[in-house]
């Protein structure tokens, strides 16, 4: 698949999140009557707020997702990352100002790291498949000519 | 069979009921109405009730027009009440009497709200005044009525504003609660609806930001009376009552209809005021349950506005302008 391809369908999975996002904001609020913009506002906030408390924790589930080969294994880093973030969270998160798990309870805490989590899996696969698909095209373009024996001498 | 044949007695009758009813006052000759009835309140609950009421008509019987404006600071609502832009205004009580205290012309219509300030935190080992001894608080509206309460009820409480906890003023209540999401303060002092906005924000985060001291409820404790602030009310200028006086009471009416109407559905009242207020409509919907709106004549809700006054003044009646209002302040 071309390298605008993959990078497109990232970009649309990245919509379909932050839409997903929004929708989950929306209903656990219950932000009705419904006002698209302040349920986009409550779901940056959300996820300004969480980012900015975990800080540079957020790199490693970015940083694996990059450095792994295979689309099904960043697919895969996806559940095991949430279940790290949630860990962490009843560790650490009620000294840092959230719920504790209890109160949160499970299936909150999924809601709360699942979009993020993907959010930063998704972020690091792209990075993976740009640099990837783009050093391949260097290579390609470099053996092309050899291969046809064309005239035009782009290698040295 | 009646005839309706019109006799020289008929005829002179009805011109002389003709000349007493054009020699009528205006307000007896037909339904007096304004020509434009302009309302103005702060972003917060009370003129959700007047935005509501003019969304649904409710002074198409006394104006030609009705229009609700909010006015987004104090300073805003004191230069239009000084310069006549604004004659009907949900204001503060405090700052209404200490207008009047001051010779301004102006009166106390009706009491729109019971109190909407609260202690906002994620700890939930605050739950009274003393126990913000020793915490970081961010406290918005300095000078102004929330922070006198506040004041009051920490003095009340013996604790020392300066040195037994930690106040961190900010610019405004959405101000506060940023610091309290962020973590650097560990309560807030805040008003509807930013309370509320802190609480929907917080569950957003995974962090439970909740109304931990109803300040309503401490102000009644420490006065020994109902849990009871009578913040805000319409106050009217003298040049509003010389001219429309007579309307006064059927908006007044309208108004306490309209009361109904916001609490009975809150999801229409907010979508009905979201383009008045400038604020969106699940916010005002969510914050309106906790914002104790009510539309008390303010005569008889004196006993708590001088209650309120007194206990604000403390040993400084400077604060409300040297006295307390005398009877023509209430209308």
């Amino acid at each position: 698949m071309a390298r605008k391809t993959i990078l497109a369908l990232h970009g649309l999975a990245l919509v379909g999140l932050l839409v997903v996002a929004v929708a989950l904001a929306t209903w656990r609020s219950a932000l009705w009557p419904l006002d698209l913009g302040f349920s986009a506002l409550m779901t940056t906030g959300g996820l300004a707020i969480l980012i900015l408390a975990w800080g540079l924790l957020w790199l490693a589930p970015l940083l694996i997702s990059a450095a792994l080969n295979r689309h099904w294994q960043r697919l895969a880093l996806w559940p095991f990352a949430v279940l790290g973030m949630i860990a962490l969270h009843a560790f650490y998160g009620p000294a840092r100002g959230f719920m504790t798990l209890d109160r949160l309870t499970l299936i909150g805490a999924l809601n709360l790291y699942a979009i993020p989590v993907a959010l930063a899996v998704l972020l690091g696969s792209a990075l993976r498949e740009g640099f990837r698909r783009k050093s391949r095209s260097n290579a390609a373009m470099r053996v092309r000519p050899r291969r046809t024996g064309a005239t035009i001498s782009t290698s040295r | 069979m009646p005839s309706f044949q019109t006799s020289r007695r008929t005829l002179l009758l009805a011109a002389l009921a003709g000349s007493a009813a054009l020699a009528l006052p205006d307000g007896l000759r037909a339904q007096a109405r304004v020509a434009g009835l302009a309302l103005y309140g702060p972003p917060a609950g009370p003129s959700v009730t007047l935005a509501h009421a003019v969304a649904t008509g409710k002074f198409a019987d006394l104006a030609d027009t009705a229009t609700m404006t909010a006015w987004r600071n104090p300073d805003e609502l004191r230069a239009g009440l000084t310069s006549g832009t604004i004659e009907l205004s949900v204001v503060p009580v405090q700052a209404a009497a200490n207008l009047y205290n001051r010779d301004f012309p102006i009166r106390l219509a009706n009491v729109m709200t019971n109190g909407l300030l609260y202690i906002a935190s994620g700890d939930a080992t605050i739950a009274d005044i003393p126990d913000l001894a020793g915490r970081t608080v961010a406290v918005p509206f300095r000078g102004d009525t929330p922070e006198i309460l506040f004041s009051q009820l920490l003095a009340h409480h013996g604790l020392n504003a300066e040195t037994g906890l930690q106040i961190t003023y900010a610019g405004s209540p959405i101000e506060a609660m940023q610091l309290l999401l962020a973590g650097r303060v560990e309560a807030a002092l805040t008003a509807e609806p930013s309370t509320t906005a802190a609480v929907l924000q917080g569950r957003q985060a995974g962090k439970d930001i909740r109304r931990v001291i109803n300040l309503q409820e401490a102000w009644g404790a420490m006065t020994g009376a109902a849990p009871v602030v009578p913040q805000a009310g319409l106050a009217i200028i003298k040049a509003f009552l010389d001219e429309h006086g007579e309307v006064v009471p059927a908006i007044l009416s309208a108004i306490e209809t309209a009361t109904a109407e916001v609490l009975a559905d809150p999801t229409t009242a907010a979508a009905n005021a979201t383009d008045a207020l400038g604020m969106p409509a699940p916010l005002l919907a969510a914050s309106i349950p906790h914002s104790n709106l009510v539309a008390r004549p303010a005569s008889d809700a004196r006993v708590d506005v001088e209650r309120m006054l007194t206990a604000m003044a403390g040993d400084d009646m400077a604060r409300i302008g040297g006295k307390l209002p005398d009877d023509a302040f209430y209308l």
